[in-house]
């Protein structure tokens, strides 16, 4: 064998069967280059499947506000109400405590009647004037008190303090008397029959929590809120992470500030580097294992050779992945301000900070063994995460007015870090990558 | 676990699985195979990682005519040739010398000898010497068809090889020495 071939044979033979594992990330570098970005996603499906039960529930959910607003305010004559009208909007008569001089009573005359809505206000005639109209007896009825103050002051009533005025003569305000048991109304007197008993059965969304609404200038809410989201770790690959959230928001003047705890977690690739020496085979030789004399030719030696293998400590390496996750506490602080509120629908928007608390991680243990060899190390290739993170956050919500009280919010986020993720090390870029995703959740105006 | 048909029927249907089985599948052997050809591990990324992208994109062309590895393999290493043509390529036109074999290397050189050294020695070579080199004795093409392949002539084939291996034993020698 000439030193040609030994070297041809020796670099055949060990490169023959190599085999190394390629760095983790090649696979994802590959499914995103190729592969279209429509794969799994189990927080993409668990938020489609989220909104389309949300979807699917709005019909039943809005079947109590379209009873209303289908009917009026065009009010057929047959579905002319019986209640109480207060004619005029005048103080009869007033009570004051003569030490104090604070007023402790008022008195309104108050005249049962039939009444019925009329879509608009036309002006021809004198007897369509603004009164006050209860569907049940005023003196039960909480709401009436401020809606006579307001009549007299020449207030302007809103739904809320984000909300367009309502222009008292248009049909929308009409609605607002009609489907709910008292407010003002531009009224056609159609008989005077007196009813003298209380009917009950009006159906009616009024409430005195909505009349407080009316004149309230601040509103507290809680909420909860389901947060999928994706966090980018450009040029890296991204990762799920779902999350909820406590929320306690006040509204003030169309400007809310909104803060609470959440509880997020995440899972990442964890990518370790198994250095070992495993006892491979690297050649041969031949060893002579007896010999004798040619008994032909006794010049001539005849060797009895036995092929051995030679092997060597061959260093290796290897990567592995794991799954680790890690929770999170999570203390969002958000201000916001109300730019379109027609009453059921609002749209915000949101900007804040978010500070994370690293509370739990689950990173498991790499196992290794080598069978015909010796394990050198094993090197983490990702660094630590950080204890504590800073985001900065934003998002447009969407709000929908469900009843008086509760509402449903919809509202795509984007946060960027402020802080690393992981802790510094030499070689390895800081990430502060970006994450989006939505908030779905419900609240309730205390 | 697939046949190497349904696995490939898999892959054609956009399977996520059966793709990433396939790249796990191959991917140890194959890196391997782009280890030698770069001069190190991010150009040894780069060419798996447009292998196999190849891999996918023509997948449905495969003819079921030999092995599927043997047929990744070719475009690994076509995609090899083509990344080491595209950044530079300057083939010196050298008359083949005969290199004697009076340097010989000395059995017990080779005995403890590992084959990571050996995979080094390689990628240390000079880029013409590495790819004739790997081409020829441990992917077993002739010379004609890396002349072919390279779009070289055949004695620049077999000068490029000639001194490689004469790199190589020197290094060896010189390994010994130490």
């Amino acid at each position: 064998m000439n030193t040609r071939n030994k070297i041809d044979d020796l670099f055949k033979e060990a490169m023959a069967g190599y085999r190394v594992e390629p760095s983790i990330g090649l696979w994802r570098r590959i499914e995103r280059r190729f592969f279209p970005p429509s794969r799994f996603s189990p927080s993409g499906l668990i938020t489609s499947i989220f909104l389309l039960i949300v979807a699917g529930l709005m019909p039943w959910l809005l079947i109590p506000a379209n009873k209303y607003e289908d009917k009026e305010p065009n009010i057929p004559a047959e579905n002319a109400r019986r209640g109480y009208l207060i004619k005029p909007v005048t103080l009869n008569k007033s009570f004051t405590d003569p030490q104090t001089m604070q007023q402790t009573a008022q008195v309104f005359s108050v005249e049962p009647v039939f009444y019925e809505a009329s879509s608009l206000f036309t002006g021809d005639h004198d007897s369509e004037e603004l009164y006050l109209a209860s569907a049940i007896d005023p003196a039960d009825d909480p709401a009436i008190l401020p809606l006579i103050n307001a009549i007299n002051d020449q207030k302007t009533i809103r739904e809320n303090k984000a909300s367009e005025p309502v222009d008292k003569y248009t049909p929308e305000w009409i609605h607002r008397m009609t489907s709910r048991k008292t407010g003002l109304m531009n009224t056609t007197i159609t008989g005077e029959d007196l009813p003298t008993h209380r009917e009950n059965n009006i159906a009616s969304t009024f409430s005195p929590y909505h009349e407080r609404s009316y004149f309230r200038t601040t509103e507290l809410s809680l909420g909860a809120n389901f947060v999928p989201t994706v966090v980018f770790y450009d040029p890296n690959p991204y990762n799920q992470m779902l999350g909820g959230e406590a929320i306690v928001r006040l509204d003030l003047s169309g400007f809310r500030i909104s803060s609470g705890i959440g509880y997020s977690r995440m899972e990442d690739i964890g990518s370790y580097r198994i250095d070992y020496k495993s006892y491979d085979s690297v050649g041969y030789f031949l060893d002579v294992v007896s010999f004798s004399v040619d008994p032909k030719n006794p010049d001539d030696i005849v060797l009895l050779l036995r092929e051995e293998a030679i092997y060597d400590s061959v260093p290796h390496f290897t990567i592995t992945e794991k799954n680790n996750s890690y929770s999170y506490i999570d203390i969002p602080l958000s201000f916001g301000y109300s730019f379109l509120n027609n009453g059921r629908i609002s749209l915000s928007v949101n900007a804040g900070i978010k500070f994370s608390w690293l509370v739990h991680k689950n990173e498991p243990v790499v196992d290794f063994s080598v069978s015909n060899g010796e394990l050198i190390g094993i090197e983490r290739q990702v660094p630590a995460r950080m204890s504590t993170n800073w985001r900065f956050t934003a998002g447009l919500d969407v709000g929908y007015l469900l009843t008086d009280r509760w509402s449903l919010h919809l509202e795509p986020v984007f946060e960027q870090y402020i802080s690393p993720v992981y802790t510094k090390e030499a070689g390895y870029e800081p990430r502060k990558p970006i994450v989006t995703g939505v908030k779905a959740g419900i609240f309730f105006k205390l | 676990m697939y046949t190497e048909k349904e696995l490939i029927e898999r892959c054609l249907e956009n399977n996520p699985k059966a793709q990433e089985y396939l790249y796990k599948h191959y991917s140890c052997k194959m890196y391997g195979v782009c280890l030698r050809f770069a001069r190190n591990t991010l150009e040894a990324d780069d060419i798996l990682q447009e292998g196999f992208i190849k891999v996918f994109s023509y997948l449905k062309d495969f003819r079921f005519e030999g092995s599927l590895e043997g047929w990744i393999r070719k475009i690994i290493i076509n995609t090899a040739i083509n990344y080491y043509n595209s950044k530079q390529n300057e083939w010196n036109e050298i008359n083949l010398e005969t290199f004697a074999s009076n340097q010989a290397v000395a059995e017990d050189i080779l005995d403890k000898i590992s084959v990571g050294y050996l995979l080094q020695l390689i990628r240390e070579l000079p880029e013409g010497y590495r790819l004739v080199f790997n081409l020829h004795v441990i992917e077993g093409y002739n010379h004609q068809e890396i002349a072919k392949m390279l779009n070289i002539s055949e004695n620049t084939s077999k000068s490029q090889l000639s001194r490689a291996r004469s790199t190589l034993q020197q290094r060896l020698v010189q390994r010994k020495s130490e």
